[in-house]
């Protein structure tokens, strides 16, 4: 009984570190042309990168992917930069806005 | 225009004579005929020095400025002044003033008046009501928690709306983005309370990238800037920010961005961030993304022209404050059934200035960056430091 419980307590923690080493990313190219970016985007995909928007007006590509991926997202062709994304919180009520 | 007059030892004093557009020559000799003031021009004051014109010259005159300097005697100008009303060559007479090094005192900030009237003392302090432009034509994007969009103070205004947030529409849960957009681009004249809308006429695009609960991430605030360049936007306004640490460098993904953004017409301007506690001797970085060069940073004042408490300032090279705008107890738009509501912050500095950059996106018809240099070149110059307050206060055209 108590092999097992420790074994899911080591299962969960694994799927918690598993989750904190996941970044969400701006990735940045060298091109606004709609298809040269899909191109890239599709690239990254099949290295890791999960991607969630692809503004090829920005030259910007967005995403989640393992931390462990991040430096091999930089070596695609075309990409000139990778960042991991910052998060915003409004305050509360009663504080400057 | 007539000033008390200080006296030279011999009982004349310096002035500025201005003359009418194309009317210095006539001027100059007008000048001389009923004031017996003698002028040469600004190319004859090394001959008229060294004794090669004839005659005492009293002042020097430039033709393609169309101003002169004079010293003359109290009867002299007041025989010009009366030239003023005759409606000739003749436009204006200033005592000349002196200049003073850097270090001389400021004067006095003139206090605002906090009360409301016809309109919001934050339009006041744009000179809003006077400008004739309307924002007509021009599309402003706001990035923020939405829009009520059933506000009633925005029954015949046209709105484009779009989410950025999953599972969540455009529907303003917090009120935050009503706010900001009823500041930017809402009415001059509503049914309750004083106008509050900077560019009460132009186009709404409403994208939100903020929560209801007031949450949002990079990659949302890229979509939504990817939206609003997409719809040929002139100004995105974005009230929201990261805090940052002091000598952190500014994300280059957005700077990316911004230029690209800039490239095709779209100014972003966002909030510099409310972390100073100036009373207490804390001056906070200018967060994200306004601490971006290619971002105009908009810190906040009060209504007696002072630097909000709260406003963040250029701490390190690394990220500027580029103006100011009113952000202290500004009366705005909020969803019903509140209807109106008055806060304070960068945040509601931000959207007087797109406000004003719309207005002059319409008046001025150039490009984003000439419409950067609109903005800063016209902001009202404060006896305050850059450091906080960027190039002054926003002015509309």
């Amino acid at each position: 009984m108590l092999g097992q419980d420790w074994c899911r307590h080591l299962e969960r923690e694994h799927l918690e570190v598993a989750v904190a080493h996941q970044r969400k990313v701006i990735i940045s190219v060298d091109t606004d042309e709609p298809e040269a970016v899909s191109g890239i985007a599709a690239r990254l995909g099949a290295i890791g990168l999960e991607v969630d928007d692809i503004l090829e007006t920005l030259s910007t590509i967005t995403g989640t992917c393992d931390e462990a991926a991040v430096s091999s997202l930089q070596a695609v062709p075309g990409v000139v930069g990778v960042e991991t994304q910052r998060t915003y919180q409004l305050p509360p009520p009663d504080e400057p806005q | 225009m007539t000033h008390s007059m200080q006296t030279g030892v011999s009982g004349t004093a310096r002035y500025l004579v201005l003359f009418e557009e194309d009317a210095a020559d006539e001027g100059a000799q007008r000048m001389a005929n009923v004031a017996g003031l003698r002028t040469v021009r600004d190319r004859d004051v090394a001959a008229q020095l060294s004794g090669e014109l004839a005659g005492q010259a009293d002042g020097v005159f430039w033709l393609d400025l169309g101003v002169a300097v004079v010293t003359a005697a109290a009867d002299q100008i007041d025989a010009l002044t009366r030239e003023i009303a005759a409606h000739g060559p003749i436009a204006l007479v200033e005592r000349e003033r002196t200049v003073y090094a850097i270090s001389a005192p400021a004067p006095d900030a003139v206090p605002g008046e906090a009360g409301e009237q016809d309109f919001t003392w934050g339009l006041r302090a744009l000179n809003a009501p006077e400008s004739t432009a309307t924002g007509a034509g021009v599309r402003v994007a706001v990035l923020d928690t939405g829009f009520d969009v059933d506000h009633p103070d925005f029954a015949d205004r046209a709105v484009v709306t779009s989410s950025f947030i999953d599972g969540e529409d455009v529907r303003d849960g917090h009120g935050h983005g009503t706010h900001v957009i009823g500041t930017a681009c809402g009415p001059r004249q509503p049914q309750v309370g004083p106008g509050y809308g900077v560019a009460h006429e132009s186009e709404i695009y409403a994208g939100k990238v903020l929560s209801n609960a007031g949450s949002g991430t990079d990659g949302g605030i890229l979509a939504g800037i990817a939206w609003a360049v997409q719809n040929q936007c002139a100004v995105v306004s974005m009230s929201l920010g990261a805090p940052t640490q002091p000598g952190e460098p500014h994300s280059v993904a957005f700077e990316r961005c911004a230029k690209r953004a800039m490239d095709k017409g779209t100014l972003i301007i966002a909030a510099a961030g409310n972390e100073s506690r100036r009373s207490a001797g804390v001056i906070a970085p200018v967060g994200h993304p306004a601490n971006c060069p290619t971002i105009m940073a908009v810190g906040a004042i009060d209504a007696d022209h002072a630097i909000a408490d709260f406003s963040s300032g250029t701490v390190d090279p690394n990220g500027a404050v580029d103006v100011v705008g009113p952000g202290v107890d500004v009366h705005s738009s909020w969803p019903m059934p509140d209807r109106h509501n008055t806060i304070s912050g960068t945040s509601m500095a931000t959207p007087h200035v797109s406000g004003a950059a719309a207005l002059a996106a319409q008046a001025h018809q150039g490009n984003a960056w000439e419409l950067w240099a609109r903005l800063s070149q016209t902001a009202l110059r404060l006896p305050l430091p850059s450091t906080d307050v960027g190039t002054g206060l926003v002015q509309a055209p």
